[in-house]
């Protein structure tokens, strides 16, 4: 096995939602090594002049991105990606308009990958009508249950009965799920990429105009015991959409690593020993916590 | 006239109406001279009598429309299945009747293998005929404990792998994956459930797929059809449309011994084009053919999913008895309303789509397409097919007649999951009523039946079987008055495939101009007890007026 394991975000939602979109914009902002997979080229509209050359079921972008296609199965593409040269460092998968992406995300805790992110897109305008579908309408509830954060897609169409009528749905079939709202798309990146604590929070001067801020807390304090970082991390409510930290504790430095309901605290001996200082970083819907709450659930417990 | 060779037989079955049967039929080059007595015949002039088959009944070649160049591919690997089965070279594997059987056979295969790293794969494993306990990977440490091995079970949705293969993969009990099953220690205990648990077998999957593919998988395939009395099989989806991928059948078909066409069906579930670019390709394909052996011209499309696994696409009142946590509908393959775009752009090139739809709800939407796309650009003859066609409603057949649709009908899921259809996944009605060979005929829709090989073994006498008989695997009669007669099935199993196709120019019946692609059999389909049918014997076929012989590999 070779470096660090491959990061996977998994892009969800029914045709017409802005899955493209989203993921247009995701190439456009991150300075990672990108792969992107999607579930065949007949339906792959990324923008023409972005790509650069095809050959046989991938396509290069000039950004050093690579653009596989399913056609081998999941499987075989996610073996073939992890041999790529150079590897790269995030893989987004374009979900099939009718695909559950919980299935997609099951295949991706394997040797040289990591789940990252599980983002559903609803298109705002025609989501009531496709849940009701005796059609699709199983197919988009399983969707959206899936999902470790949904976007509310065209809210530009949407009036106050139809926001209302999207909030209820997505209230009975996500409940846990943090919802933002979205004119073409557009995100604050930030949210889809990794977190890099001892850094500053990610600036939000990039932004698109329409785009929906989230909001950032970040900690950086002394040693922690392990214990203390079980319970915030159990603690974190389902809207902090991201969080990492290096955590210095008595036994060494920690990794922690939360997105949506996954978190992990894995060793990292590769730090420095001192100083001994922990840092974390969190994204989140604007008001999920506290910059106090972080303090609180960080130094206040032992 | 040159010379040519008069083969008379028991009888000749022409499956051509206006001359059904005769006694001898004469062959010059690779096409038929003629049919007839020996007498007419002989006025062509120089010739030989070959009497070969003077005891046999020839018929036409049979013509299996869905199956699966991967049938050939399993045999690169070991047999471990519990039923007697023949390779395609004709050698019967005997079941392996208990552990220690399974064990036995993958322990001569790895002894005899040289890399120590090499992955041992194997298929066909069904435990639930294994007596005692169950067989987990504790048992193929016996095998070897540093050696990978993985053994695909007969259902494609489970795998066992030994502990060297867990620890090479990094399959541990903190793995998230659902489907990694934990032994009473609560570690894993190497049986890996569905596809994305199957899938942290990374290495032997690779082994796997590549095995499936490989030119010798194609002769296999070639080897099962002439076998079992097909001069002309499908490979209906799987053949990526690249050079890498063309090039192999181009090179097989090219060889005079390969014994059998093949039709290779586009699909952009397996090419990485847009569906305007594959057409493009395969109406190129089609136009500028490289040999008689090889053809192109048609496109599969995938809608739903299959019936015993709860995920076609069905109507209200939806699956009868499903598991629990079971979906109440099953699922999209492709979005319903990508249907029509899809399907325009190849109706538009003039090529005919088969479209795979188990589910009756499936088939509304690709009947519905068919129908939008016929109003915008009228083209007559398309024969755009619905395969599989299991839950086929008599109104969708009806629509079906009118537009000019022919329906390829899984007549084999009949036998095999008959039983489980009545119990679980519709209930009795509804299961009375699949694979519905006699409405599709009443109601005036052109048809043939298929055993999608491998997912049941390639061979029509028994898809015939089945459509005659409907019996299930418990013996019983699912849906009598679905049965069809013995004229009818040999119709779909020959010229009815071929019309499909648009091969019936060329294939698909005995008479004089058409290639001389016949099936010999051991007995006579019309004079057997149907219950036969699946019984009767196969010499082997005639392919282009060239003999091969069952079980005889070059």
């Amino acid at each position: 096995m070779s470096g660090d394991r491959i990061a996977v975000t998994v892009i969800g939602g029914y045709l017409g939602a802005g899955k493209t979109t989203l993921l247009n914009h995701l190439l456009a902002t991150t300075d990672e090594r990108v792969a992107i997979l999607v579930n065949d080229f007949g339906e792959l509209n990324i923008d023409a002049s972005l790509i650069d050359a095809a050959e046989g079921n991938t396509v290069s972008l000039p950004n050093g991105c690579i653009c596989c296609s399913l056609v081998d199965g999941l499987g075989a593409a996610l073996s073939d990606i992890d041999q790529l040269e150079p590897r790269p460092q995030r893989l987004a998968i374009e979900a099939s308009g009718v695909a559950d992406p919980a299935g997609i995300a099951a295949f991706t805790h394997r040797r040289g990958y990591r789940l990252d992110l599980v983002v559903v897109m609803v298109d705002g305008f025609q989501f009531a009508a496709n849940v009701a579908d005796d059609y699709v309408g199983e197919t988009v509830r399983g969707q959206v249950a899936a999902a470790d954060l949904i976007v509310i897609n065209k809210t530009d169409l949407m009036d106050d009965a139809a926001t209302a009528e999207v909030d209820a749905l997505l209230d009975q079939l996500a409940p846990d799920a943090p919802t933002v709202r979205a004119v073409n798309a557009v995100i604050d990146p930030a949210v889809l990429l990794d977190l890099t604590p001892r850094l500053k929070a990610p600036a939000m001067d990039h932004l698109h105009d329409h785009a929906i801020p989230f909001e950032t807390w970040s900690y950086e304090g002394a040693e922690i015991d392990l214990g203390t970082v079980r319970a915030m991390a159990e603690a974190l409510p389902a809207a902090v959409v991201r969080a990492k930290g290096i955590i210095a504790t008595p036994d060494g430095f920690r990794v922690f690593q939360r997105v949506g309901p996954r978190w992990t605290l894995t060793e990292h001996d590769t730090l420095e020993p001192v100083p001994k200082v922990s840092s974390l970083v969190a994204i989140g819907l604007p008001g999920a916590i506290t910059q106090r709450w972080l303090e609180d659930h960080l130094e206040n417990s032992h | 006239m040159s010379e040519f060779t008069i083969y008379p037989a028991r009888r000749v079955i022409t499956m051509n109406p206006g001359l059904p049967s005769a006694e001898a039929v004469a062959v010059q080059g690779d096409r038929i001279l003629g049919v007839g007595d020996l007498a007419e015949l002989q006025t062509w002039g120089d010739h030989t009598v070959d009497e070969s088959f003077r005891d046999h009944v020839i018929t036409p070649g049979f013509i299996e429309a869905h199956s699966h160049s991967m049938t050939g591919g399993m045999w690169t690997f070991t047999y471990v299945g519990f039923f007697d089965r023949r390779d395609p070279e004709g050698t019967i594997w005997a079941g392996c009747k208990s552990i220690d059987e399974v064990v036995a056979r993958l322990s001569e295969v790895e002894a005899a293998m040289t890399d120590p790293t090499e992955s041992l794969v194997a298929w066909g494993l069904d435990p639930i005929y294994l007596t005692g306990e169950r067989l987990v990977g504790h048992h193929l440490d016996a095998v070897s404990e540093t050696r990978p091995i993985f053994i695909q079970h007969a259902s494609g949705h489970l795998a066992t792998v030994n502990t060297a293969l867990l620890a090479q993969e990094e399959i541990t009990e903190s793995n998230p994956t659902p489907g990694i099953q934990l032994g009473s220690d609560g570690r894993p205990n190497g049986e890996l459930q569905e596809p994305a648990a199957m899938s942290l077998a990374i290495t032997a999957q690779q082994k796997f797929r590549s095995g499936l593919t490989t030119e010798s998988a194609k002769w296999n395939f070639a080897f099962a059809a002439r076998n079992t009395g097909h001069t002309l099989v499908t490979d209906l989806g799987g053949t990526p449309f690249t050079d890498k991928g063309l090039d192999a059948w181009k090179s097989v078909t090219s060889s005079p011994s390969f014994p059998a066409r093949i039709m290779v069906a586009g699909s952009t579930f397996s090419t990485p084009m847009n569906p305007d670019e594959l057409a493009q390709k395969v109406v190129e394909l089609r136009d500028n053919p490289v040999n008689d052996k090889l053809k192109f011209g048609i496109i599969k499309l995938l809608i739903d999913g299959s019936i015993q696994g709860f995920t076609a696409r069905i109507s209200w009142p939806y699956y009868h008895n499903p598991p629990k946590g079971n979906a109440e509908n099953g699922i999209w393959v492709m979005p319903p309303e990508q249907v029509v775009d899809t399907l325009e752009a190849h109706h538009r090139a003039g090529l005919t789509v088969h479209c795979h739809c188990n589910g009756d709800q499936a088939a509304e939407v690709f009947i519905s397409a068919v129908e939008e796309v016929l109003e915008r650009h009228p083209r007559w003859d398309h024969r755009h097919t619905v395969q599989h066609c299991q839950l086929t409603t008599p109104a969708q057949y009806a629509r079906m007649a009118a537009l000019g649709m022919h329906a390829n009908i899984f007549s084999n899921h009949i036998f095999y999951w008959g039983d489980e259809h009545a119990a679980f996944t519709v209930g009795p009605e509804r299961a009375a009523r699949m694979d519905a060979c006699a409405t599709a005929d009443r109601l005036g829709v052109p048809f043939s039946f298929h055993s999608d090989s491998p997912i049941t073994p390639l061979g029509h006498l028994h898809v015939m079987w089945c459509a005659v008989n409907r019996h299930t695997k418990s013996g019983e009669v699912l849906g009598p008055d679905e049965r069809i007669s013995v004229e009818r099935a040999m119709e779909a199993a020959t010229i009815g495939a071929a019309r499909q196709l648009k091969l019936d120019h060329e294939v698909g019946s005995i008479q004089s101009g058409k290639y001389a692609d016949f099936a010999i059999l051991d007995a006579d389909p019309y004079e057997v007890d149907p219950m036969d049918l699946k019984n009767i014997g196969v010499w082997g076929t005639l392919v282009g007026g060239e003999k091969f012989q069952a079980g005889v590999n070059s």
